[in-house]
């Protein structure tokens, strides 16, 4: 910058703060200090590649739901879809649809339709939307799918939907008028 | 191996729960999550099966909905009060079942908890802070905190949910100072607070809301909304959801339904809503395939969210009551509850409190409310504080001792302070002499200090690696030497590290006002005699004066707008007018509510309990109510008629909507709604004075002198503007008018004043016409005044009789006789004479004015007078000399 016997040119020099005061660690703890942050860091990018594949697997299971539909509603048809002239529109619907359950499947993803399961066996991977007492349900069991569990490699991604069977006497007792159910079980 | 204790937070919500803790630094906090579905919050739902005896909490347990035996929801409502409910075949308090909740969420975090073990160290979960509505009183708190030791937890705080909220955002943002609104709009519930935060610490100072207004009815009305849609599809789903089963859970599938609906239009403003799963009545699948628009939804939603907006208004109304608080000091709002995902919820909210350069009211602040974490911020918010208050407990491993850490392991600061208390957990062990040795291992840094009075110990200035965790170990030793104990406390250093941990003042406060009936001025109103918001508990006094001419004395007290107690104190019908009546006001910390005090020698006392919840409404009395509310609603000005209109429809059409689906609680909720609107607008009983019907006279008499005046004048052949008199009486006449209409007191004193100086100057005017008529002598003219005082006199005497007024009439006696002794003075000294006679005339004027105010009923009693009022002062002097 400059040569022996010239001062040198202050101008090229900018001000700036003094630095702050400054402490001397020792190497053992500056390096505790880095890994601390290294740990810290990687948890988070830890979390934000767990929160991506979470995302990626939703998307998944929602098409497995719409397959499952898929596959409801031709069978709910196949009597009038088996006739000609659309047999062979079915055929080739049910085609497409196996052909996205095996793609489904091979991703690792499961569907599982647990009609006919007890309560206890379904109560930790579905949502009961409504309860059917009928005579023909001698105990608690699976009515009706309305949507299946998806599981992935044995992790539930996406709870079922289903109304549960029951026998006619756990029908709820109609409440008093003006009453809601909860306050029919109230008891002073 | 050590075990640490470390207390966690938890919100015990009516329709879901969540717990949190902060992590062992304390630099940030871990919110539960179930394993399997990832759900943060649980539903705060217990049901027991009937085979095993076993107690499920949560998600299973919600899921029993629809079948017997019925899970038991919503137990928050009922928590403090000593009705049982059914769980299964047992009856139990609504403390056990809330302790089942607590239970739950205990267990929960301790899957979290036990992920912070090392190899020297595991932590248990036996302390917790646990949130409470703002509007909670003591039973309500105090079955809270039984509920939280039934579960096995030492309850270190009760926190107010809007405080932690607010504790949360001040964590988030480094906030020492400011006011906050939180608006709380959950499942089943709308809450709103204003708050103060000084250097951390919270106080409540405005509350309102609806406990039975939620994100329910939104998404109950957005049901039945597609419901019709799909009739005019020609689906057969006319459902009767309360009396089919199937029905029910049709109509139940449309709302899970729509809930869908609802969260897609959270993120745009179109959704094709395609849904194969629905079966209508003839068991026909149903295909829906539509299109909905945030446009349409939001017409559906606006009426709901519309009536959380007037809870605002009454929380600031409290808030600028109790400490000037008015919306523009409002530094933030703060949202809460899972409702407040709805994107038109947030911006109502943003339009009606929010900073607006066009608005001409004042507002808040903030240009947008706070959204964040709105379904977890009341369980992060109790996390932070229980890490601040529970701080760290640590047992030795044979759970002998005991050494808790107070405050926070995160500190800013490159020296800290750290203080704490050991104690002896077993029994024999005395650790009176002993020492604690502070070791760092990192920074090498070691100290020592004997245990105080009561176990404790502090160390200052105690160095910090900076940017860094730093292990703080104490070793404990008896007074021989012995080590008893070792524990460790981790504390990070960094700039970031120190946040505001809030604090709140403690305990229940009073969650609505105590008011009394009263007079004033003649006229029955209402005085406050404890706003709501007053701290528990509370001893009042106050003086009011007996109203005389009453054999009973009736303290009539309320609780907002709801008669909770008539005192009916006998006193003699001879106890003068203007007597003392002391009254005290006791509320004890369960808001129990006593009264006593004395009417003179008469000393009276009463309990208060609170009567039991009102039936359902007749159709009469919602007729009834319907038509007060049409009456007052007609005295409105125009813009506050509408809004209040707006209001009554909006609360009406959910009463009505209520009562068709046989829905009891939420209709009676909604019918006190209607009653407080109408109370609100209702045009009570004015104070005003002179009450109307006098004004009215006096408006009368000017017009009845200015006709007479107009005709002298003609007479005589002076001129004399009649018509432009007529117009000036008229003007004070409509602004005495606009003055009962506004109930503003110095509008119609002004009125009045104007208006007897237009009589007097016509009474001048007449008198100089007639004067050159007029033949009689001074001494005549003093007789007639004397003589027309009498008759007047005569009719007032009547009057008060009639009223059953006998200080009145007494005093009208007295009147008389004096204009009697005047008569016989006339001749004599005319000019004083009628001077005296004005004055009698005035006081004569007076009495009648407040005669004709008075119109309540004499035979059931009488209520105190306020001593502000002071009209016995002014009217009965003679009573008092």
């Amino acid at each position: 910058m400059s040569s022996s016997g010239e001062l040198p040119d202050w101008t090229l020099f900018a001000e700036r703060e003094e630095p702050l005061e400054s402490e001397m660690l020792a190497p053992a703890l500056e390096m505790a200090a880095v890994l601390q942050k290294h740990h810290a860091d990687a948890e988070r990018a830890s979390g934000e590649t767990d929160a991506i594949r979470r995302t990626g697997l939703e998307a998944l299971a929602e098409q497995a739901v719409f397959v499952f539909q898929l596959e409801s509603a031709l069978a709910r048809y196949e009597q009038d879809l088996t006739q000609a002239p659309l047999a062979k529109i079915h055929r080739h619907l049910r085609v497409l649809k196996d052909q996205m359950l095996a793609a489904l499947k091979k991703a690792g993803l499961e569907i599982i339709i647990p009609l006919g399961k007890t309560f206890d066996d379904v109560a930790d991977s579905v949502h009961v939307t409504g309860w059917r007492h009928l005579e023909e349900f001698t105990s608690e069991v699976v009515a009706e799918v309305t949507e299946p569990v998806i599981k992935h490699n044995g992790e539930l991604v996406r709870a079922g939907q289903i109304v549960m069977g029951a026998p006619l006497e756990m029908a709820v007792t109609k409440p008093r008028d003006g009453q809601t159910e909860q306050a029919a079980e109230q008891t002073d | 191996m050590q075990i640490i204790s470390k207390a966690v937070g938890i919100d015990l919500g009516t329709t879901n729960s969540a717990v949190a803790i902060m992590n062992p630094t304390d630099t940030d906090i871990i919110l539960h999550r179930d394993a399997k579905t990832r759900a943060e919050t649980t539903p705060s739902c217990v049901w027991k099966d009937p085979k095993s005896g076993q107690i499920i909490v949560g998600r299973k347990a919600f899921s029993r909905a629809g079948s017997a035996p019925l899970p038991i929801r919503s137990i928050k409502r009922s928590m403090g009060k000593s009705a049982k409910v059914r769980m299964t075949d047992v009856d139990v308090s609504p403390e056990q079942v809330s302790a089942s909740i607590l239970g739950e969420m205990k267990r929960q975090i301790e899957e979290d908890v036990a992920r912070f073990a090392t190899d020297s160290t595991t932590w248990i979960v036996d302390r917790a802070i646990i949130t409470v509505p703002a509007y909670f009183d003591t039973p309500n708190i105090e079955a809270t905190k039984r509920a939280g030791e039934l579960a096995g937890l030492q309850v270190v705080d009760l926190l107010h949910e809007p405080s932690a909220a607010a504790c949360y955002h001040c964590w988030r943002t480094g906030t020492r100072n400011g006011v906050f609104l939180v608006y709380d709009f959950g499942g089943g519930t709308f809450d709103v607070s204003v708050l103060r935060s000084t250097e951390g610490a919270f106080e409540v100072l405005g509350i309102s809301g609806n406990n039975l207004l939620g994100g329910d009815n939104i998404d109950t009305a957005l049901a039945e909304h597609l419901q019709e849609r799909l009739i005019a599809d020609d689906y057969e789903l006319n459902l009767d959801a309360e009396n089919d089963p199937e029905d029910k859970m049709r109509f139940d599938k449309l709302k899970f339904i729509v809930e869908g609906v609802k969260k897609a239009l959270s993120n745009a403003h179109e959704f094709k809503l395609t849904d194969t799963s629905l079966q209508d009545k003839s068991g026909s699948s149903i295909i829906i395939d539509m299109i909905f628009e945030r446009s349409e939804v939001d017409d559906i939603m606006r009426p709901i969210i519309e009536r959380t907006l007037p809870y605002c208004d009454e929380a600031i109304d409290l808030a600028n009551k109790k400490a000037g608080i008015t919306l523009a000091d409002v530094d933030a709002v703060i949202l809460a509850g899972g409702s407040t995902h709805i994107p038109l919820v947030r911006e109502m909210v943003r339009q009606k409190l929010c900073s607006d350069p066009e608005a001409r009211e004042p507002r808040a602040k903030c240009t947008e409310p706070v959204y964040d974490k709105v379904d977890t911020l009341v369980a992060l918010g109790a996390a932070i504080r229980a890490a601040a208050v529970g701080g760290l407990a640590v047992y030795n491993p044979e759970r002998t001792v005991r050494v808790t850490f107070r405050g926070t392991g995160a500190t800013g600061a490159r020296e800290t302070h750290i203080g704490g208390t050991v104690e002896p957990v077993a029994a024999g062990l005395d650790l009176v002499g002993g020492r604690v040795r502070l070791s760092v291992a990192d920074t090498g840094y070691t100290d020592e200090e004997d245990l105080k009075e009561g176990g404790s110990f502090g160390f200052k200035r105690v160095p910090l690696q900076q940017g860094a965790e730093n292990l703080l170990t104490f070793e404990v030793y008896d007074r021989t030497g012995n080590q008893v104990a070792t524990a460790g406390r981790p504390v990070r250093q960094s700039p970031e590290a120190a946040r505001p941990t809030g604090g709140a003042a403690k305990g229940a406060l009073l969650s609505k006002a105590i008011l009394l009936d009263v007079k004033r001025a003649g006229q029955r109103t209402q005085k406050e005699l404890a706003p709501a918001l007053t701290a528990l508990p509370a001893k009042l006094k106050f003086g009011f004066i007996h109203p005389g001419d009453t054999e009973t004395v009736v303290l009539n007290l309320y609780q907002q707008k709801r008669k909770i107690k008539e005192i009916k104190v006998p006193v003699s019908l001879s106890l003068p007018r203007g007597t003392p009546i002391d009254l005290n006001l006791n509320i004890d910390d369960f808001t129990f509510i006593t009264v006593d005090g004395s009417i003179g020698e008469t000393a009276f006392s009463a309990a208060v309990e609170i009567p039991p919840d009102r039936e359902m409404p007749t159709q009469e009395e919602v007729l009834n109510l319907e038509r007060a509310f049409k009456e007052a609603v007609a005295y409105l000005p125009a813009g506050k008629k509408a809004i209040a209109e707006a209001g009554y429809k909006r609360t009406k059409n959910s009463f009505d909507a209520a009562a068709k689906r046989g829905d009891k609680e939420q209709a009676i909720h909604d019918f006190e709604e209607m009653e407080e609107i109408v109370s609100q607008i209702s045009v009570g009983p004015s104070t005003l004075q002179p009450p109307k019907e006098a004004f009215s006279e006096t408006v009368a008499e000017c017009h009845e002198i200015n006709r007479a005046v107009a005709q002298a004048a003609a007479e005589a052949g002076q001129p004399h503007d009649h018509r432009e008199t007529e117009k000036a009486i008229e003007a004070q006449r409509v602004e005495g008018e606009k003055a009962y209409a506004d109930d503003t007191q110095k509008r119609l004193t002004d009125a009045v004043m104007m208006l007897e100086s237009i009589r007097n100057n016509l009474i001048a005017l007449g008198q100089k016409l007639m004067g050159a008529r007029d033949t009689r002598t001074d001494g005549e003219r003093a007789s007639d005044s004397v003589k027309g005082a009498g008759q007047a006199a005569d009719k007032v005497s009547q009057l008060a009789a009639a009223s059953g007024r006998k200080d009145f009439e007494d005093e009208v006696k007295q009147i008389k006789d004096d204009l009697h002794r005047l008569s016989n003075e006339a001749q004599k000294n005319p000019h004083a004479v009628q001077e005296k006679v004005q004055g009698l005339w005035a006081r004569l004027q007076q009495i009648k004015n407040a005669l004709m105010g008075k119109k309540e009923d004499r035979g059931e009693g009488d209520v105190p007078e306020d001593f502000e009022a002071g009209e016995g002062k002014s009217l009965n002097p003679r009573a008092r000399m």
